[in-house]
C-alpha cells in the first residue's frame, strides 16, 4: 500500500498508509479539511464581524443626529 | 516474511522475531534459582558432582527438555540403558566447557515435578515483565472519570494485594480465587465494552470530511482515543494481575482458559486500535501510547505451552549445593 504525501513538523515523511484513492492518510487528509473548515469559519466570522460593526456604526450615527 | 504468531516482544520491550531471538532455555531470577538450589541440594546424583567441582567458579546446570518429558510420561524410571540421555549437563561458565554429568535416574518425580512447576512460574513472571514494558510504553497521560468497570479491576488488584501478604492459607487462597473472580470480569467487560464504533462512522472521502459535522476530525478521535487508552492500560494492569494471581494459585491451565475466552475480542480490539492510529499525527504522544496497544495488550500462551520444550539452565557454584565440610 502507498504511504502518505505529507511531511511530519521534523521534516520526516509520514509513515502513515493511505486508503484506497488517496494521496494523504486519514490524519493529514482531514487535517487540511479541518484547517479548510476553520478558515472558512473564521471569514465568515470576519464578514459577520464586519456588517456588524457597520450596522452598529450607522446606528450610531443615526442616533446621533 | 515472519507472521504474527511469530512475533514476541523481548524483555527489553524490543519486538522480535520468535525463530532469530528467543532462547530455547527457561534462566531463574534470583527468588526461584534460590528455591530451586534447595531442590537440587537434595538429589545425592548433583551433589557428587557438586563436590567435585572447583570453589568459586561459577557453573551451569542444563536440564534438557526430554527429562521433564520422561519424568512426565513415567519412562524416565524403566531406563537402565544409561544413554546419556536422562542426564544434566553440567558446565563451566567462564569457558562454557562441560565440568560434569548428573545422572538422573535415581531422581524422585516431586522433585522433577517442583523443578517443572518453578518453570512454570519463571515463565508466567516473564511474562508479567513483558506486560509491564507493554504499559511503560502507554505514556500518554490522562485525568478524568472513573467508570465502574476500570473500579472492578481495581477492586480486583486491591483483593490481590491482601491475599499476598496473608498469612493464613486459606485466607490468602480465598481473597486470590476473589481477585481472579474481579479482574476477569472487570477486563472481559472492558474489552467487550470499549467503544470503537466512532472509527466505523469517520468519512473516508474528501466530500464526506468537508460536510463532516466535525469540524476538526482528528481533534475529535482524539477525545475518544482518550478512553481507549484509559481501558487498555485497565486490561493490561488486570492481565498482570491476573497472571500472578493465577501463578500464586499455580493454576496454569485456568490462566490458559481466561486467556482464550477473551482471544478474538482482543483481536478486534487490536485491529481497532491500529485503525484509530491513522487518524491521530504520528509521532506524538498519544500516537506512541495506540500503537503499543495495537500490537499486544494480553500475554502471548505460546509461552506457557513451550515450558516442557525448553532447557533449564541453573546457575550455581558448588559451595551453594555441597557446603564446604565444617560449615
Ligand atoms: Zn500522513
Amino acid at each position: 500500500m502507498k504511504l502518505c504525501k505529507a511531511e511530519l513538523p521534523d521534516g520526516k515523511p509520514c509513515p502513515t498508509k493511505v486508503d484506497k484513492g488517496q494521496e494523504y492518510c486519514p490524519y493529514h487528509l482531514a487535517n487540511q479539511y479541518a484547517k479548510v473548515k476553520k478558515g472558512v469559519l473564521a471569514v465568515a466570522g470576519t464578514v459577520v464581524t464586519g456588517v456588524l460593526t457597520i450596522v452598529a456604526q450607522s446606528l450610531n450615527s443615526s442616533e446621533s443626529e | 516474511m515472519p507472521n504474527k504468531d511469530n512475533l514476541i516482544i523481548q524483555p527489553n520491550g524490543e519486538v522480535a522475531s520468535r525463530t532469530t531471538l528467543l532462547t530455547d532455555a527457561i534462566v531463574f531470577d534470583e527468588e526461584k534459582r534460590q528455591k530451586l538450589i534447595q531442590i537440587l541440594r537434595k538429589v545425592p546424583a548433583i551433589l557428587d558432582v557438586a563436590k567435585k567441582l572447583s570453589e568459586g567458579k561459577v557453573y551451569q546446570a542444563h536440564f534438557p527438555p526430554e527429562v521433564l518429558k520422561r519424568i512426565k510420561d513415567g519412562s524416565a524410571r524403566l531406563d537402565n540403558k544409561g544413554d546419556g540421555l536422562f542426564s544434566a549437563h553440567i558446565r563451566d561458565v567462564k569457558t562454557g566447557r562441560m565440568a560434569g554429568r548428573v545422572d538422573l535416574k535415581e531422581i524422585t518425580p516431586d522433585l522433577m515435578g517442583s523443578l517443572s512447576e518453578l518453570a512454570t512460574q519463571q515463565t508466567l513472571a516473564d511474562v508479567v515483565r513483558r506486560l509491564e514494558v507493554i504499559d511503560e510504553k502507554i505514556t500518554y497521560v490522562l485525568q478524568g472519570q472513573f467508570n465502574d468497570r476500570l473500579a472492578e479491576v481495581e477492586s480486583g488488584i486491591h483483593d490481590y494485594e491482601q491475599a499476598v501478604v496473608a498469612s493464613n492459607p486459606d485466607v490468602r487462597r480465598e481473597l486470590m480465587v476473589g481477585a481472579v473472580q474481579k479482574l476477569n470480569s472487570g477486563r472481559n467487560k472492558l474489552i467487550k465494552s470499549t467503544d470503537f464504533s466512532f472509527i466505523d462512522k469517520l468519512p473516508r472521502g474528501k466530500l464526506g470530511m468537508l460536510f463532516s459535522r466535525h469540524l476538526d476530525i482528528p481533534e475529535y478521535v482524539q477525545s475518544k482515543a482518550e478512553f481507549v487508552v484509559k481501558a487498555t492500560r485497565s486490561i493490561i494492569e488486570a492481565s498482570r494481575y491476573l497472571v500472578m494471581a493465577y501463578s500464586d494459585l499455580n493454576e496454569p491451565d485456568s490462566l490458559r482458559v481466561s486467556l482464550k475466552q477473551v482471544e478474538s475480542d482482543v483481536e478486534v480490539f487490536q485491529d481497532k486500535t491500529r485503525e484509530i492510529v491513522r487518524w491521530l499525527l504520528p509521532e506524538s504522544n498519544l500516537h506512541e501510547s495506540l500503537t503499543a496497544i495495537s500490537q499486544g495488550v494480553l500475554p502471548s500462551i505460546q509461552d506457557l505451552d513451550e515450558v516442557p520444550q525448553k532447557t533449564i539452565v541453573v546457575e550455581f557454584q558448588s559451595k551453594e549445593i555441597a557446603p564446604p565440610e565444617g560449615v
